[in-house]
């Protein structure tokens, strides 16, 4: 669970590494996408 | 042990703070496109993003009928017009007069059966929809007037939409 504002746009890019059990050491990294950044942002506007 | 400070009562910042539903509510409702989480993918992971107002925006879904009929979406909403033009006609339907009156009279049995019947229809259908398309006995029985009123309409069988809904649901 990740507070929101964690993943706000204005962080500009925001990056998720992803560690599976099998690899620990080796992490998968995306950065995520601004138009699921901008989505997120406006679920929480009204909340 | 038994001496220590036990932890401040504050919560986590982490926790999820309280949303009203009438918020919730609101954001579903005016909210464009599906309501499924945003997805991302990584090479060895499918990723997807939910939000307070996915999960409400399920929860809504599973307690209301089920209306989404996929490619047979148009066909319904024109349904679902002829339904509000019918309603309109069994209103007067700005008929002027004793002629119109009358006009508005006769409207009025046609419009009430053609409303009866487009009710049927929805039923019919969100019935369909919602147990995968194997129509039970009384759906089956029910479901000929779809076909009367498709041929009708838009020329071509309902037999088509009852295969449809059941594709799409499987």
């Amino acid at each position: 669970m990740f507070d929101p504002a964690a993943l706000g746009p204005l962080c500009g890019a925001v990056k998720l590494t992803v560690y599976s059990e099998n690899e620990p050491d080796k992490g998968d990294a995306r950065v995520v996408d601004q138009k699921v950044l901008q989505q997120i942002t406006r679920d929480f506007a009204p909340l | 042990m038994a001496e220590a400070m036990p932890p401040d009562a504050t919560h986590l910042p982490l926790d999820p703070r309280p949303v009203a539903v009438s918020a919730l509510s609101e954001a579903v409702k005016n909210r464009a496109g599906s309501l499924s989480p945003y997805p991302m993918s990584t090479t060895d992971f499918d990723v997807a993003f939910i939000t307070p107002v996915h999960i409400y925006g399920a929860k809504d879904q599973a307690r209301r009928p089920v209306m989404d009929f996929g490619s047979w979406s148009e066909y319904f909403a024109d349904v679902s017009a002829r339904a509000a033009g019918a309603r309109h006609a069994q209103d007067g339907g700005g008929a002027v007069g004793q002629g119109g009156a009358r006009r508005g009279d006769d409207a009025r049995d046609g419009a009430a059966a053609d409303e009866a019947r487009e009710v049927r229809i929805l039923a019919d259908a969100c019935l369909l929809r919602r147990h995968g398309g194997d129509a039970d006995p009384p759906v089956r029985g029910r479901t000929p007037h779809l076909g009367v009123r498709r041929r009708s309409t838009k020329g071509s069988t309902c037999l088509i939409l009852l295969r449809s809904v059941r594709c799409a649901a499987r």
